[in-house]
């Protein structure tokens, strides 16, 4: 399956805080900006191309000293908030 | 590693402007796109009339606007504000709104209500909804619109736009300046903010005009005279006020947010029209100048010492507005002060015996 967020976000870095603010017709969706930590912002790139679950899991275990367990249920809870706040494509 | 991260604003703007003003950066900036208005309001410090405008300087351009408003993307700025005057006089509004949403700010704007029709919701839908709108309400009837505004239909529009904004989904906010020509209206302003489900403030402030505009504040605002039996000692406790360290202890703008004025005055707020920088060498120049300038602004040397300061709400914005000089004292403020101190030893007094 290939996550995607919807097009139409402008990522902005304001000091240490990165957020994606939704711009043009997408703010009839979405309201205000989602904000990400340094991990949720290393996935926003792939996250715009369209992205295997599972590439998204490496792009985490490549930065992270960690184990796939680990990195696996963060991302889950990550693209679950996503969805809950419709910011990925269906 | 750390859990990624998601939140809609959750507890953002606090975390955020904290660090803005540790780090001295604009968090937040006004816009004030024009100094004209289709409204002609009792109590108005910015309305300009197009011949009074001239005479103070010109208006920043569209691109003008657009360049500004790409230099304050770099160097932080997240939250605009759109102002004026009335920003949908503007004929070229939209293409200043246009570029500032594809910029990736925030982008509140701050109207009188009478120009949103079904073509500006076109508009919104086309080029991006603001995060939030904010109208002012001015009266409760056309009648009231009439006195207070010199728009004899006011309210009839300012009601359509509320409806308007309300079903497009766009998060609004209502504020009502409360003066004499519309005191009688102040139960029917939430009474109607209720009915349309919408966020009401109220403010009897009224700042006497500082930046040319002819306003009538000596003669509309109320005195402070008449909210003093209002008192209570549980009021005058909650609103004393420590000791200021500096000029600027109170002010939530100070080292993180700046106004820039329809010709091009980068200055702290709407009222402080100085000190102020200009934009000659760029925004960053003049956001370090604004800030150098302020840091060394005092307060009026008879602060210091006086008995009533902790019943003083001044601050330098409101001594430009009142005195003309961020550095003096006002009659008027030192006045207020004053008689909340002896208000206060009374019911002390009172509560004693």
């Amino acid at each position: 399956m290939i996550y995607k967020v919807k097009d139409g976000f402008v990522l902005r870095k304001i000091g240490p805080q990165i957020m994606a603010v939704p711009v043009g017709r997408l703010t009839s969706e979405i309201h205000g900006m989602v904000a990400l930590n340094e991990s949720g912002a290393l996935l926003w790139d792939s996250l715009v191309r369209g992205s295997e679950k599972e590439e998204l899991i490496q792009i985490l275990l490549n930065e992270y000293e960690t184990d796939k367990e680990t990195v696996t249920s963060d991302i889950d809870i990550f693209l679950k908030n996503l969805e809950e706040q419709g910011v990925l494509e269906q | 590693m750390s859990a990624c991260g998601f939140s809609l604003d959750n507890g953002l703007p606090g975390a955020l402007k904290k660090f803005a003003f540790e780090n001295r950066f604009p968090l937040s900036a006004t816009f004030e796109l024009t100094p004209l208005c289709n409204f002609s309001c009792v109590m108005c410090y910015v309305h300009l009339t197009k011949e009074q405008m001239k005479s103070r300087g010109e208006m920043l351009t569209a691109e003008q606007w657009i360049d500004i408003a790409k230099q304050a993307k770099d160097m932080g700025t997240l939250y605009v504000t759109l102002t004026g005057g009335e920003p949908f006089v503007r004929p070229d509004f939209w293409d200043i709104y246009s570029e500032l949403n594809k910029m990736g700010f925030l982008i509140s704007v701050l109207s009188n209500g009478s120009l949103i029709d079904e073509s500006v919701m076109e508009k919104f839908n086309e080029y991006g909804k603001p995060y939030l709108m904010k109208l002012s309400l001015y009266g409760a009837s056309n009648e009231t619109y009439s006195k207070v505004c010199g728009c004899p239909d006011g309210f009839e529009r300012v009601e359509k736009a509320v409806k308007l904004i309300k079903n497009a989904g766009i998060p609004l906010m209502l504020t009502g300046t409360v003066v004499r020509e519309n005191s009688e209206d102040l139960n029917k302003l939430y009474e109607k903010a209720r009915e349309w489900n919408v966020p009401f403030q109220h403010t009897v402030t009224v700042v006497k005009s500082a930046r040319g505009a002819v306003n009538s504040a000596a003669e509309s605002r109320f005195t402070f005279d008449e909210f003093l039996d209002e008192m209570t000692l549980e009021k005058l406790e909650k609103n004393k006020f420590p000791p200021l360290k500096s000029p600027f202890a109170w002010c939530s703008s100070y080292g993180c947010s700046f106004w820039l004025t329809w010709n091009g005055h980068v200055q702290l707020c709407s009222f402080m029209n100085g000190p102020y920088a200009t934009l000659e060498n760029g925004l960053t120049d003049a956001w370090i100048e604004l800030n150098f300038k302020l840091d060394n602004l005092k307060s009026p040397q008879e602060c210091k010492e006086c008995r009533y300061a902790e019943f003083c709400q001044r601050c330098p914005g409101m001594l430009c507005g009142e005195s003309g000089d961020a550095e003096k004292i006002s009659e008027d403020i030192c006045n207020i002060a004053k008689k909340l101190y002896y208000a206060h030893k009374k019911l002390i007094q009172e509560e004693q015996t």
